[in-house]
């Protein structure tokens, strides 16, 4: 934690010793915090420092095929501030920053805030969806395999994970396009055509997302499955299972009851830690789908390069993973009693 | 050896009473594994009349626990079982899956070893008590009328049996001491009120007095409530302290069977008389300085003169204070003012309970622990604080954990494992030789066929030899061992020991022995230095302090020990005092 923490952390201890277990809570949840919020602040620095060092020169790019001349590059160079010392920069950069504005971008000459929460929702979807059936597909086939570790099913479901998890994303996707033939659009998120009511919005869309999702789900479904199969594994030979099948248990319920709760304990990290980084690895799938999320705006900044744009992205993806670190580190707490305690 | 399995002692006048619980005739158990089959249980017969107690008694690997885990199909897939276990008559070995759920805990239920992992770590001890009871019923009354109230209260009622208050059914188990685990256990064993337990280890990893107590309200609660007990254990002498007959297996037969008092004091099997004598009887002559090892072996040892204050310690803690902050402002006071004193060629026991800060004190003797306060001194000197100072002062005194298994790196040869102290230390002429030479003086000879073996190829007490000779390597003048051989089994227990008063003999390599175990301190020791709460309460020679204890810790630790000497009566009232 960083030491401008201390102060706060002394207080709050000083409130859990008066309160006891609660307090013991809060003062877990504080710490949490505040080592997030140390690795956000080091996220802005490295997001500014990053994108100074990146070659090209966004002024050059933005004027180019365009007849200028060198004041007109000058002046615009001036605009964007960019001709400023780097100090300066990244002054102006953490000013605005606490203002909530994340630059204008120099390809759209839209705010960045704005183009991000633009591109987030369809983002969201396609990614939210895919992860909660890749999370429950990859447990679901991680626990049965491992629960009859080296059977057929085991070895397929093992095997096939594996492929398709070692396929390059934008080749699945362009096959799958192929072999579904008509059957589904190849790309965007819905016809332009469509009736501006909900239901045949979201039927629109759906019927957009099902490549993307497919493309997606096949190749990270693979990561849930192994954590969990190996994390159940390491369970499989434990003393309470022994314990709850002397019970008179049924195997189903030995696994439910007992194995699993178990297992399940160092999977919740890995999902939550994957979930931070699932956002950036939709980049290829976006723009593989033309679906118009933030990594097809990545992709379209990285072309500029669009300077402001992407240090905004970055600040919003990599904000996520530290968030997901500290809702993951929140619900360990909850299902691990072993760490509440300590 | 055939006809000592055949020789069932004619107890059978209780049997004749009793109607039979549980009857396993001509047993085989075999386990298919990657390098062929294993012949785990080899044709053993066994009966048990119900309310009667059994003791089987054998070294790990012997098949003991394969034996019981039979009487509940509890075996892994891999495994084949021929021949009848008969429980109540019905055979379990045809019974169908449900059948065999159904009978399962409630007709005989299991104590395993609680103290280590028996229970869900992430479920509530109430819960996991209630749970057999959900499936089960008890006393008749059928799962399917009961309501969470009447399951709350007989969780209670349990718990309350093994002297626990209810409110600790909403405990987690890391919340609950070892003991308490284990009450927990044997609570959650009595659920359904089956008509055979069967205890799988029941004691071991506990403490002394914690055992004493276990052991009491196990023995209290089958006979009041007229239940058929099998314990597994290791040790005889726990095995003598609750049950009636004792069984003892070896290489997965049967070798002698008997009441408990005859099995225990004339033991016919040769294995059985090694079992006996490896857990020695404090106060008695013959094994006094005299670990039970093969006579060849064994050195003939006379007490260190040196035992007294004549020579110069090698080895000094003066008045040594360790304070632990809590996270609330509390502190633990782990090592309260300890003076204590290691001489030349002289082995010192410390003894005593987990929690009484002796492997505290012994970190901070071999400087891994900053002392709050005090001194120790080596050879007069204070202990070195720069961190080249301490690398040669470790050199001088070495270390020897318990866990030989856990301490030898599974990647490392013996060669790797010995020659690494060498390394750190930067001896690098003869590294060789020196590993050579500290094998064999830790008797692994020829110490060249060991060089390139892997720690998994060896058994448990060559494992402990080799952590030895690791120790050895830097020619060390004082070994400090961390119950050295509680993880062993019984017969290497005295091999190793033996090592010890061998190198003190021959090599004067003085030793800290911390234990919790005053047998081994009859053994070996010369002095024995008795810890609790922090404090030595009471250091002198081995027969002054074990054999005229004065302070009453003392005498409750010698109580509490299962073969102490005096009847078995004794010893069951001094355990209830203790609890």
């Amino acid at each position: 934690m960083t030491d401008a923490l201390a102060p706060v952390e002394e207080a709050l201890a000083e409130s859990a010793a008066r309160r006891g277990r609660g307090g013991s809570t809060l003062r877990y949840v504080a710490g949490k915090l505040g080592g997030a919020l140390a690795s956000l602040f080091l996220v802005v620095v490295l997001g500014f420092l990053l994108f100074r060092v990146i070659p090209g020169d966004p002024v050059l790019s933005m004027t180019r095929g365009r007849p200028v001349t060198a004041d007109q590059q000058a002046e615009l160079r001036a605009r964007l501030g960019v001709d400023r010392p780097l100090l300066q920069q990244f002054l102006d950069y953490l000013g605005r920053l606490a203002r909530g504005d994340l630059g204008t971008s120099y390809v759209y000459s839209r705010p960045v805030g704005e183009l991000i929460a633009e591109r987030l929702g369809p983002t969201l979807l396609l990614v939210g969806t895919s992860t909660i059936i890749a999370v429950i597909l990859g447990l679901w086939l991680g626990i049965k395999g491992a629960w009859r570790r080296g059977s057929r099913f085991d070895r397929v479901s093992t095997g096939v994970s594996l492929t398709l998890w070692s396929m390059p994303t934008f080749w699945l996707g362009l096959l799958l396009m192929i072999a579904t033939g008509n059957l589904f659009p190849s790309g965007g998120i819905r016809y332009p055509d469509t009736p501006p009511d909900f239901l045949s919005q979201a039927l629109d869309t759906a019927h957009h997302m099902v490549l993307p999702c497919l493309t997606f789900v096949a190749v990270i479904y693979a990561q849930y499955l192994l954590v969990m199969r190996s994390s159940l594994l390491e369970e499989m030979n434990a003393d309470y299972l022994t314990t709850a099948r002397a019970k008179g248990l049924r195997d189903d319920l030995v696994r439910r009851r007992h194995a699993v709760p178990n297992a399940l304990l160092p999977t919740v990290t890995l999902v939550f830690l994957h979930l931070g980084l699932v956002v950036s690895g939709a980049i290829t799938v976006e723009t593989v789908f033309s679906w118009p999320g933030l990594g097809l705006l990545t992709y379209e900044a990285l072309q500029g390069p669009d300077l402001p744009l992407l240090q905004g992205i970055f600040i919003v993806l990599t904000g996520s993973v530290v968030a997901m670190n500290v809702i993951a580190d929140l619900l360990y707490r909850v299902l691990d009693p072993r760490v509440r305690a300590a | 050896m055939a006809e000592q399995t055949a020789m069932s002692e004619p107890v059978d006048q209780q049997k004749a009473a009793a109607p039979t619980l549980l009857d396993v005739r001509d047993l085989h158990v075999r386990y298919q594994s990657g390098r062929g089959e294993v012949h785990a249980v080899r044709g053993v017969d066994l009966s048990l009349a119900s309310g009667q107690t059994l003791g089987l008694a054998g070294e790990s690997g012997c098949g003991k626990s394969t034996l019981a885990m039979s009487v509940l199909r509890l075996l892994p897939k891999s495994s084949r079982v021929d021949g009848q276990v008969l429980l109540d008559g019905e055979d379990v070995r045809t019974m169908s899956w449900g059948r065999l759920r159904a009978v399962r805990w409630a007709g005989a239920s299991v104590v395993f070893q609680g103290a280590m992992h028996a229970l869900n770590p992430v479920r509530r001890i109430g819960e996991q008590i209630a749970e057999p009871l959900r499936l089960h019923g008890w006393g008749g009354r059928a799962p399917t009328s009961l309501s969470p109230a009447a399951i709350r209260a007989r969780v209670a009622e349990l718990l309350e049996q093994v002297e626990l208050p209810a409110r600790r059914a909403d405990a987690y188990p890391h919340e609950l001491s070892g003991g308490q685990k284990q009450r927990v256990m044997i609570a959650m064993a009595l659920a359904c009120q089956p008509r055979l337990v069967i205890a799988d280890e029941p004691t071991t990893a506990l403490d002394v007095i914690v055992q004493a107590q276990v052991l009491e309200l196990m023995g209290r609660l089958v006979a009041e409530h007229d239940i058929g007990l099998i314990m597994i254990s290791h040790d005889l002498s726990v095995l003598a302290a609750t049950c009636q007959r004792i069984a003892v297996m070896y290489r997965g037969e049967l070798v002698e069977q008997g009441p408990a008092e005859q099995v225990m004091r004339q033991p016919r099997h040769a294995h059985t008389q090694a079992l006996a004598a490896a857990f020695p009887v404090v106060g008695d002559p013959a094994h006094r300085l005299v670990p039970a090892a093969e006579p060849a072996t064994a050195p003939t040892v006379e007490p260190s003169e040196s035992s007294g204050a004549s020579t110069r310690p090698v080895l000094r803690a003066e008045d040594l204070h360790v304070r632990f902050g809590g996270r609330r402002g509390g502190q633990t006071h782990a090592v309260a003012g300890v003076t204590l004193e290691v001489h030349p060629n002289e082995i010192v026991a410390l003894v005593g309970q987990s929690g009484s800060g002796k492997t505290t004190l012994a970190r901070t003797l071999l400087g891994l622990q900053q002392p709050t306060s005090g001194r120790v001194y080596f050879d007069g000197q204070p202990l070195p604080t720069s961190a080249r100072g301490l690398r040669d002062y470790r050199r001088q005194v070495q270390l020897v954990l318990q866990d030989p298994t856990s301490a030898l790196n599974p990647r490392q040869s013996v060669y790797e494992a010995v020659a690494e102290g060498l390394r750190i230390h930067r001896i690098g002429d003869d590294e060789a030789g020196r590993v050579a030479d500290a094998l064999s003086k830790a008797e692994l000879r020829p110490p060249e066929q060991f060089f390139s073996v892997l720690p998994h190829e060896l058994s448990g007490g060559q494992r402990q030899r080799v952590v030895i000779a690791g120790a050895l390597a830097l020619n060390p003048r004082v070994l400090i061992a961390d119950e050295p051989v509680a993880s062993l089994d019984a017969s290497v227990r005295g091999e190793i020991l033996a090592l010890f008063l061998r190198l003190r003999v021959e090599l004067g390599v003085a030793a800290l022995v911390i234990t919790h175990d005053l047998g081994l301190a009859w053994n070996i020791a010369d002095r024995v230095a008795v810890m609790y709460q922090g404090e030595l309460v009471e250091v002198g020679p081995v027969e002054d302090v074990l054999l005229a204890p004065q302070h009453p810790y003392t005498r409750s630790l010698l109580a509490a020990m299962p073969n102490a000497p005096g009847s078995l009566d004794e010893v069951e009232l001094a355990a209830g005092d203790a609890g």
